[in-house]
């Protein structure tokens, strides 16, 4: 099965490749700021809030990080019938550090990736109607003043692959038990390193949590073969959570490739995420309850803190 | 809707790259020449020892090569999924290297010369020119 396989921030990269002196044609800043905003949620549908998210880059591929962003989302209509802006719903987005990298206090400023690297996230966003929807991200950047860019992000009128609210899928995925495969089809960091460095996120199936009513949470995501930046720190992340809220939840890593080199997926990577045009976005994290119905999912970057309030949310398991 | 591919972001995206300027018809799907040689240029620099201090190894990795490395692969997976494959998993053994506390393994250099060897056979998969370190 060969697949395009993207990853949310994949957009970021495309923006900071962006080298043009001339501005963006419908997406990007405004004519009088210098910086791009880049969608990094994928998915997005109407009727329910969601988290929104944007990396905010310059065309000399600095970042802007830190601090909050306004966010002002206007209803722009569909490819087919395109209207004027209507105003929709507005939000302070702020800054999701990449788990690992540097945080700090105070406002928005110019960093480079090594200084820090992130996105801005917009919470419990509700688009009213599916078509497209500019985002008009301002924000005050020390050094640089007040800098406005726009985004357009598709709607849809329904998820197309699992949300909140719906059962999760009972998949088999790989663990540490399954005969005939490749350690690298498990985690593809064992490819690299001869071993899997996080063998307690490869012992339980999807399936088999759902089955014995424990929540569990799932990510999804190839640490080594990414194309964004960010599946290598999210996986660290959920490790780490893994050691402090394993009396809440199972933890389970599924690797999108089976076999990257002949570019052959997962099928409980495309059980879950391929969408019916054939894409896959990844990393994505899920959290499922006891009852099997998914409570949440995040997209390419997330707030270790927000997970955390969701496993917090969780009672004890008892064995 | 539904029939809104997730591709519309990835497109969206693109016409933010200038699709109206004159870099569209530079760009290697999204590597210029130039990212191209300024990554190599930060491979090189620590691959020959020239940058050992482990915070410049950082800044350097991070800041120069990381992020185009990232593009390389994408473009190239395309093409030629080994190369990309062969250029990431290199990546990851230095990214572990980084991952230390302190001071990065001693291996280092020659972990970034591997992944130096790998992006250049990439970056020419892309149909961009590389060279390689010269240690």
């Amino acid at each position: 099965m060969r697949r395009t396989v993207m990853a949310g921030l994949a957009l970021s990269l495309l923006a900071g490749a962006c080298s043009s002196d001339e501005p963006p044609a419908s997406t990007g800043p405004t004519a009088t700021s210098q910086i791009v905003a880049v969608p990094a949620t994928s998915d997005l549908f109407a009727g329910d809030p969601q988290r929104v998210s944007f990396g905010l880059v310059r065309n000399d591929n600095k970042l802007i990080s830190f601090g909050d962003a306004e966010v002002t989302f206007s209803f722009v209509g569909t490819a087919a019938e395109p209207t004027e802006p209507q105003p929709g719903p507005e939000a302070t987005a702020t800054f999701v550090p990449t788990y690992g990298t540097p945080d700090r206090n105070g406002g928005p400023a110019v960093t480079s990736p090594n200084e820090g690297r992130g996105v801005y996230q917009a919470d419990d966003v509700t688009f009213d109607q599916p078509g497209f929807w500019t985002a008009e991200v301002t924000v005050v950047v020390q050094g640089m003043g007040t800098q406005t860019a726009e985004a357009t992000v598709p709607v849809l009128d329904a998820p197309q692959i699992p949300a909140p609210g719906d059962r999760a899928k009972p998949t088999e995925n790989l663990t540490l038990d399954s005969k005939g495969v490749p350690q690298g089809a498990i985690d593809s960091r064992a490819a690299t390193t001869g071993e899997i460095p996080d063998p307690e996120l490869h012992e339980w199936t999807i399936a088999r949590a759902i089955a014995e009513g424990r929540p569990a949470l799932v990510l999804f995501a190839t640490p080594v073969f990414c194309v964004s930046r960010f599946c290598g720190p999210v996986t660290d992340m959920v490790q780490e959570l893994a050691a402090r809220y394993g009396d809440r939840a199972v933890f389970i890593h599924v690797e999108i490739w089976k076999d990257y080199q002949e570019q052959v997926l997962n099928e409980a990577a495309t059980e879950w995420l391929q969408t019916p045009s054939g894409d896959l976005t990844e990393p994505w994290l899920y959290l499922i309850g006891d009852d099997g119905v998914i409570l949440d999912r995040w997209a390419s970057m997330w707030s270790e803190s927000d997970v955390e309030a969701a496993l917090d949310e969780l009672p004890r398991m008892t064995n | 809707m539904r029939s809104i591919g997730l591709s519309v972001l990835l497109a969206l995206a693109t016409v933010a790259c200038g699709a109206n300027g004159d870099d569209a018809t530079d760009l290697h799907g999204s590597v210029t020449q130039d990212q191209a040689d300024e990554a190599m240029a930060a491979l090189c620099g620590i691959a020959e020892g020239r940058v050992t201090a482990f915070d410049e190894v950082q800044a350097a990795f991070n800041n120069r090569a990381h992020e185009t490395l990232h593009h390389i692969a994408e473009v190239a997976q395309e093409e030629d999924p080994a190369a990309a494959g062969a250029l990431l998993e290199a990546k990851s053994v230095v990214e572990t290297d980084l991952e230390e506390e302190a001071e990065p393994p001693a291996e280092i250099a020659d972990h970034v010369a591997i992944l130096a060897e790998a992006t250049a056979s990439a970056i020419r998969v892309i149909g961009l020119n590389a060279g390689a370190c010269s240690a």
